[in-house]
C-alpha cells in the first residue's frame, strides 16, 4: 500500500496495488503508467488543491491487467483544471474502471476528459468511464466527457456523465424533511466526494481531506 | 380546521395541472384522496409541500390558521407537514444516518445526542421491520421498492408530523409490509396526526379508519364524501361519477414524455 499527501512523485515510480494520493498544495502532473500482465492497480486521487493544471494520465494495460481509478476533485476560486485520463487496453482480458467526481466553484474551465481505447486484439476486455461535476456557481464552465474508442466487438464497454447544478428532486426531498437549502446542498456536495475520500488508504489522509473540505465551507 | 385549500391552481411547464382545488381537512381526519391516473392527486400533495416542479398560479393553502402558500419545503416541514414520496429519489453519496440526523436536528433547538439518536432510530427501524444497518447505506440507493416505502414511513415516525401526506405509500408492497405500514399510520393517528392518503387500492384504506373521501378529476375536487364513497369506487370504479354526477372523466391533456440522454455534458 502506498500513500502520499502531495507526494506527486509517488506516481512516477513503481506503484503498489493500492495507491492513494491526496493533493492539497500541489498540482497533478503528467504521468504514464504501464500495468504488466496480470497486474492490478487501485488508484485513489483526492485533489483539493487550488492549483491550475492541464495534465494527462496515461495507463497502458497488458494481458489481464486490472485498473480501478477513483478521483475526487475540487476546482476552487481562480483555478483551471483540465484532466485527461487515457486508458489503453493493449491486450486481451483487461479491465478498467474510471470514476471522476468533481465540484466546481471556479469561473475558469474544469474538465474531465476520460478515454478508454480498446485495441483490436484486446478481446474480452471490460471498461467503464464515468464522470460527474456539480457546478456550485452560475459562471462555472465544466465539461465531462467519458469517451470509448473500441476496435473489437467482443468487449464490455460503458460510460456515463452527469453535469449541472444540484438535482432539484434531491434538494426537494431533503428540504421536505426540514433540512435548510444550504444544509441540503452541503450534504449532497460532501456526499458526492466522501465515497472517494473514504477510499484513501490511510486514516490520516482521510482526516486531512475532510478537514480541507470543512475549511473550504462549501 | 387543520388544512384549508382554497381555489388552488398550479402549472408545470406552462401547463395547468390544478384548476381551483377546494379542500378542507380537520384535525385527526384520515382522508382518502382518490381519482383516475393523471388527474392531479400527486401534484396536489407536492404543491402542498412546495415542490419546485410546480408554480402556484392562484389560491391559497392555510394550515392551522396560517397562510403557508409561499413557505418553502423546509419551513413547511418545520410547521409539521410531512410528504411520503411516491418515488423517493436515490441520493447517492448521502449516508442515510447523516440525513436522519440533519432531519431530526432541523426540528430541534439542540442537536440530538448520539445515544438518543441511536435509540430513536433503532426503535423505529424495528417498527417498520427494516434492518437498522441500512442507516449506513446511501439514501434510498439500491433499496427495493418496498424498502423505500418503509423508509418513508420510518422518517414519518422519526418526525411525528401534524399532517402526513402519503402518496401511494402502498404501491409495490406485499401483504405483510402493508399491514406494518397501516399499523404505524394508525398509531400516529392516535397521537393526533392528520392524514391525506393517495391510493389506487382499497387494501390499505380497508386497514385504516378512513373517515373522508375526496375524488380529484381534472385538477379539481369533483366530489367529497365519507368512507362509503371510497368503498363504492373500489367496487365500481369511477364511471358512476359521469353517469350520476355528470363529472367529465376525460383527461384534458396528455402528459409530456421525457426522452433519453447521452454521455458528454458541457456547461454553456
Amino acid at each position: 500500500m502506498s500513500c502520499g499527501k502531495d507526494n506527486i512523485s509517488l506516481l512516477k515510480g513503481k506503484l503498489e496495488k493500492d495507491t492513494s494520493l491526496l493533493l492539497l498544495d500541489n498540482p497533478l502532473e503528467d504521468i504514464s503508467i504501464d500495468l504488466d500482465e496480470g497486474e492490478e492497480l487501485n488508484l485513489t486521487i483526492v485533489d483539493f488543491s487550488s492549483c491550475s493544471y492541464d495534465v494527462k494520465l496515461i495507463f497502458n494495460l497488458q494481458e489481464r491487467a486490472i485498473l480501478n481509478i477513483y478521483i475526487a476533485s475540487l476546482c476552487l476560486n481562480d483555478s483551471m483544471k483540465i484532466l485527461k485520463v487515457d486508458v489503453n487496453h493493449k491486450k486481451k482480458e483487461t479491465t478498467s474502471f474510471v470514476s471522476f467526481n468533481g465540484v466546481n466553484l471556479s469561473s475558469h474551465p474544469f474538465r474531465f476528459l476520460g478515454s478508454s481505447y480498446i485495441e483490436e486484439n484486446a478481446l474480452k476486455s471490460k471498461t467503464r468511464q464515468e464522470g460527474k461535476i456539480t457546478n456550485l456557481i452560475k459562471e462555472a464552465k465544466s465539461e465531462v466527457s467519458p469517451a470509448l474508442y473500441i476496435k473489437n466487438n467482443d468487449v464490455e464497454a460503458s460510460h456515463g456523465a452527469a453535469l449541472g447544478a444540484y438535482n432539484e428532486d434531491h434538494l426537494f426531498y431533503l428540504t421536505s424533511r426540514g433540512i435548510s437549502l444550504s444544509e441540503a446542498k452541503k450534504l449532497i456536495t460532501y456526499g458526492s466526494l466522501y465515497p472517494t475520500i473514504l477510499k484513501l488508504k490511510d486514516e490520516n489522509l482521510i482526516n486531512l481531506a475532510k478537514y480541507r473540505l470543512e475549511k473550504e465551507n462549501i | 380546521m387543520e388544512l384549508l385549500i382554497s381555489n388552488l391552481s398550479c402549472q408545470a411547464e406552462n401547463e395547468n395541472i390544478l384548476n381551483g382545488v377546494d379542500l378542507e381537512v380537520n384535525k385527526g381526519d384520515c382522508l382518502a384522496l382518490l381519482g383516475p391516473n393523471g388527474h392531479g392527486k400527486s401534484t396536489l400533495l407536492n404543491v402542498i409541500m412546495s415542490s419546485p416542479n410546480y408554480k402556484v398560479t392562484g389560491g391559497s393553502i392555510t394550515f392551522e390558521g396560517e397562510d403557508i402558500t409561499s413557505l418553502s419545503a423546509d419551513q413547511k416541514s418545520k410547521a409539521g407537514i410531512f410528504l411520503a414520496f411516491q418515488n423517493p429519489p436515490d441520493v447517492p453519496g448521502v449516508i442515510t444516518m447523516d440525513f436522519f440526523k440533519a432531519m431530526i436536528n432541523s426540528h430541534r433547538e439542540k442537536p440530538i445526542s448520539l445515544y438518543e439518536f441511536y435509540k430513536l432510530t433503532t426503535e423505529n427501524y424495528q417498527k417498520v421491520a427494516l434492518d437498522s444497518s441500512m442507516a449506513s447505506r446511501h439514501l434510498n440507493e439500491s433499496y427495493s421498492g418496498g424498502e423505500k416505502k418503509r423508509n418513508e414511513i420510518l422518517q414519518m415516525l422519526l418526525l411525528k408530523p401534524k399532517l402526513a401526506l402519503l402518496d401511494e405509500i402502498d404501491s409495490g408492497l406485499d401483504v405483510d409490509a402493508l399491514t406494518i405500514i397501516a399499523k404505524n399510520i394508525e398509531e400516529l393517528r392516535k397521537e393526533g396526526t392528520t392524514f391525506i392518503i393517495v391510493s389506487h387500492y382499497d387494501r390499505l384504506l380497508n386497514l385504516l379508519n378512513v373517515n373522508k373521501t375526496a375524488v380529484m378529476v381534472n385538477g379539481k375536487i369533483a366530489l367529497t364524501g365519507d368512507k362509503s364513497l371510497a368503498d363504492r369506487i373500489s367496487k365500481e370504479g369511477y364511471s358512476f361519477l359521469s353517469e350520476e354526477y355528470n363529472i367529465d372523466l376525460k383527461k384534458k391533456k396528455e402528459e409530456p414524455v421525457s426522452i433519453g440522454v447521452c454521455a458528454t455534458r458541457v456547461t454553456k
